[in-house]
């Protein structure tokens, strides 16, 4: 009722009908385009909205664009294990795909002072295992490897001190330094996946060392130490 | 009927509070499902939330013949600024309800101030597609043009022009400082002062647009018409919603780099950016200062 009030009411404006005049209606719409009908307008402007409603859905989901830690709050604690055969210091660092849409990480980059990152692997964590595999380990595979949406992968970070005087710095700092060995992912749908677009991810809510203090597996103990760097600094010595 | 309706077109919180009713009334926490009392509140403010939202996004505008015929003695000068009033505003609502909802699947964290910055990016874009209309067809036949010349600076105001200018200046100089940031906080830095440099390189482009459009040789009521109508669209149209997001996204930008300085320059940004959307509203349009 009030959409039609308002619709005689516009076209009567139009009309120059209650302003005592008539006037070119082909002026007016030389300057600024006709009104269309509510019922048009209203349809358009449903439209457009839905339009957004489903690019929010598309982004959201991680359809279009690879997020796999969007909106989430993760962390994973762990010793340092030692690779023997490659030298090296191995970290792990979790990431979730909490997206809709399966991920591929191709590469993964690491934030860590007086490090450098030797190699890496990752395993899929699948926690609702119905088989119970769950919390096995499953070895870790080479890049690339696939994410299921909804699951979970750890990346194994393969590292060396190169700067073992950073190591000192670092314990020195204590719990007031800043997270050490942020990894940094680069994900992408696949090959051939549409859009082909990839990601970085920094995956800073798991550092290997939150506020210093570490500890490292080996074959036989368990060895504490004030940070993974000068942990293995002191292994190599 | 029609009062109640032209209410609830004008109280567009309704729009989020009733939603976020719904939420409340419905949500778990009572335990054993809905009351009666709880389901007719519930459905209450779901059936207020659509019938506003049907209301805007069919351009039900209630208060633009009341502001026309303050603006214009003139019939025909009426008629057109009522288009422009009733157009704009569609197009605003409409932007920025498109904004919100993106907001809502883009920000994951549920960041107040970034889910205003995309209401603030949907109304600019709005008001500014609202004006694109002169590319369309035009019927054929010979026409009078008005080759009266026309510049930018009579249709806009001195305080949003600068306005413009010192968020691109200050675009630049963020980028340039964020060189010497934090790593972490360089690329969202300098992110934000180019989309705010962006942002205002536009707005500045659409003046003009909107400003040089050709004009038909008109009576001189109806002329005096458009070009009050070119003012309302080059300030309260797109520019001054382009300045809010601006400033907005030159506030976020200086928050991040986290020192004291810049957090008190990013509220000042922030209430800047408060206060040129408070003044694009039309509801905030007088006649004594439809130019300014």
């Amino acid at each position: 009722m009030a959409s039609a009030v308002d619709d005689q009411q516009a076209e009567d404006v139009q009309a120059g009908i209650g302003h005592g005049s008539s006037f070119d209606q082909a002026s007016l719409d030389q300057l600024i385009p006709a009104p269309m009908s509510r019922l048009r307008t209203f349809v358009v402007g449903g439209l457009i909205l839905m339009g957004a409603v489903a690019a929010a859905f598309l982004l959201g989901g991680g359809y279009l664009v690879p997020q796999p830690t969007r909106g989430s709050s993760f962390g994973s604690d762990g010793a340092l294990r030692i690779d023997r055969e490659g030298g090296a210091f191995i970290g792990e660092v979790m990431m979730p795909n909490n997206s809709a849409r399966d991920v591929r990480i191709t590469a993964v980059d690491l934030d860590a002072p007086g490090a450098e990152l030797v190699t890496v692997t990752a395993r899929i964590e699948n926690s609702t295992d119905g088989e119970g595999r769950g919390e096995d380990r499953v070895a870790s595979l080479p890049l690339p490897i696939t994410v299921p949406a909804g699951e979970r992968a750890f990346i194994a970070v393969h590292f060396r001190p190169t700067d073992c005087d950073e190591a000192s710095a670092l314990v020195d700092a204590g719990s007031a330094g800043p997270p050490w060995g942020i990894a940094t992912a680069t994900v992408d749908f696949g090959d051939g996946a549409f859009p082909p677009l990839n990601a970085s991810v920094r995956l800073d809510e798991d550092p290997i060392a939150e506020v210093g203090g570490s500890s490292l597996l080996t074959a036989d103990q368990l060895l504490d130490g004030d940070h993974p760097l000068a942990l293995a600094c002191e292994v190599l010595r | 009927m029609t009062g109640i309706l032209d209410r609830l077109v004008r109280v567009r919180f309704l729009l989020l509070l009733a939603p976020i009713v719904v939420l409340l009334v419905a949500s778990p926490a009572g335990g054993d499902g809905l009351g009666q009392g709880s389901t007719a509140i519930a459905l209450g403010s779901l059936a207020l939330f659509c019938l506003s939202l049907g209301l805007n996004l069919a351009g039900y505008d209630p208060d633009a013949p009341a502001i026309a015929s303050k603006l214009s003695e003139d019939p025909a000068g009426q008629a057109l600024l009522e288009r422009w009033l009733r157009r704009s505003k569609r197009f605003r609502f409409v932007g920025g309800a498109a904004g919100f909802v993106i907001s809502l699947g883009v920000l994951a964290d549920g960041n107040l101030f970034q889910i205003l910055l995309f209401v603030l990016l949907g109304i600019a874009v709005g008001g500014g597609l609202a004006e694109i209309h002169v590319f369309r067809r035009r019927s054929g036949g010979s026409r009078l043009a008005d080759l009266a010349v026309r510049h930018v600076a009579d249709y806009t105001t001195r305080t949003d022009r600068w306005a413009l200018i010192a968020i691109a200046v200050f675009a630049i100089a963020l980028a340039v400082v964020s060189l010497v940031a934090s790593a972490e906080a360089r690329g969202f830095v300098v992110f934000s002062s180019l989309a705010a440099l962006l942002v205002a390189a536009v707005a500045g482009a659409l003046q003009r647009l909107v400003v040089v459009r050709p004009r038909p040789a008109l009576p001189d009521a109806l002329r005096s018409a458009d070009d009050l109508l070119r003012r309302l669209a080059a300030t309260r149209g797109f520019t001054r919603p382009a300045i809010a997001l601006g400033a907005g996204l030159l506030a976020q930008a200086l928050g991040r780099l986290g020192t004291d300085v810049a957090i008190a320059a990013a509220v000042l940004f922030a209430i800047a950016s408060l206060a040129w959307y408070v003044s694009s509203r039309q509801s905030q349009i007088r006649p004594a200062v439809a130019i300014q």
